[in-house]
């Protein structure tokens, strides 16, 4: 894909276009890599910092007192605990899908309910995850359900 | 969901079970045995029951998050568990007397609790439905 970059007058608004063929998969994680706010999170792996864009983050888990990102391949620990994460991110299209885990709805492809009464939401990358049946409210407000 | 939280759920499920057998019982009573009266031992047998019925809800409490597998086994042993209840209870009142009454029992059981859990199956499907048709339109939005 050829990317052009047009610099405008001040008075102008700033915009940005895609022009494309058809609307896939692909060009809906372009934009909401775009959309999102790249809030950046501090991930630690094998000694190196590594500073990790939230529209590159699937979930966060707690597991054995400590909390993991996950990206598409990677995971790295988090020095935060979940419920600071939780605060930090409430107004970043995340939200909390059970006691240990905060996901990323830009990452979410789908919900389904269970048979065991909980929803499990299906992400991008073919992960799934528990969503409790305490905290679907929370994402439906969120979606403005 | 915090054990606080959790045993107001039980004393709510509790006086929601006993509320619905007592009124049950009496538009029952009313139908076919308006004059016989209510004895005062088979109130309290009926309390704690639905007490009982209402305390197994325990067994699908976990403080921590557990997988789908584990919650399934524990659907299994709360329907388990709920059966053997009901069986005593019809047995203290005499409802079941024989094998075959046992049996047709267990079996009505089973299918109110499969028919509850379709329902609010049925009923988690069309809100994931709504959720997905937001999530889609949350996805699209970034267009705009």
């Amino acid at each position: 894909m050829k990317i052009r970059i047009e610099e405008i007058s001040k008075e102008m608004k700033e915009e940005i276009l895609i022009r494309c063929h058809e609307v896939d998969d692909e060009i809906y994680e372009i934009v909401n890599k775009l959309k999102t706010e790249n809030l950046i999170v501090l991930g630690y792996q094998n000694d190196k910092v590594h500073r990790i864009k939230l529209s590159d983050i699937y979930y966060f888990e707690a597991v054995d007192g400590k909390v993991f990102l996950y990206c598409k391949e990677n995971v790295f620990e988090v020095k935060q605990k979940l419920y600071e994460l939780e605060e930090l991110l409430q107004r970043k299209n995340c939200f909390r899908a059970s006691k240990s885990t905060i996901l990323n709805i830009a990452k979410i492809s789908s919900i389904n309910p269970s048979i065991s009464g909980r929803f499990e939401a299906i992400l991008d990358n073919g992960e799934r995850a528990v969503v409790s049946r305490q905290y679907v409210p929370v994402l439906k407000n969120m979606l403005g359900i | 969901m915090r054990t606080s939280a959790f045993v107001q759920k039980i004393v709510k499920d509790f006086l929601i079970i006993f509320a619905s057998i007592i009124i049950i019982i009496t538009i029952l009573r009313q139908i076919y045995y308006p004059n016989m009266a209510f004895d005062l031992n088979s109130i309290y047998i009926i309390m704690a029951f639905s007490f009982l019925s209402a305390l197994i809800g325990l067994i699908l409490y976990s403080p921590n998050d557990i997988s789908e597998k584990q919650m399934r086994i524990r659907i299994t042993i709360h329907f388990l568990t709920l059966e053997i209840l009901l069986i005593t209870l019809s047995s203290i009142f005499g409802i079941v007397n024989s094998v075959l009454d046992c049996f047709i029992l267990a079996l009505q059981i089973a299918v109110i609790y499969l028919l509850v859990r379709l329902l609010s199956w049925q009923k988690d499907k069309k809100e994931a439905q709504k959720i997905n048709e937001k999530l889609k339109a949350f996805k699209k939005d970034a267009f705009e």
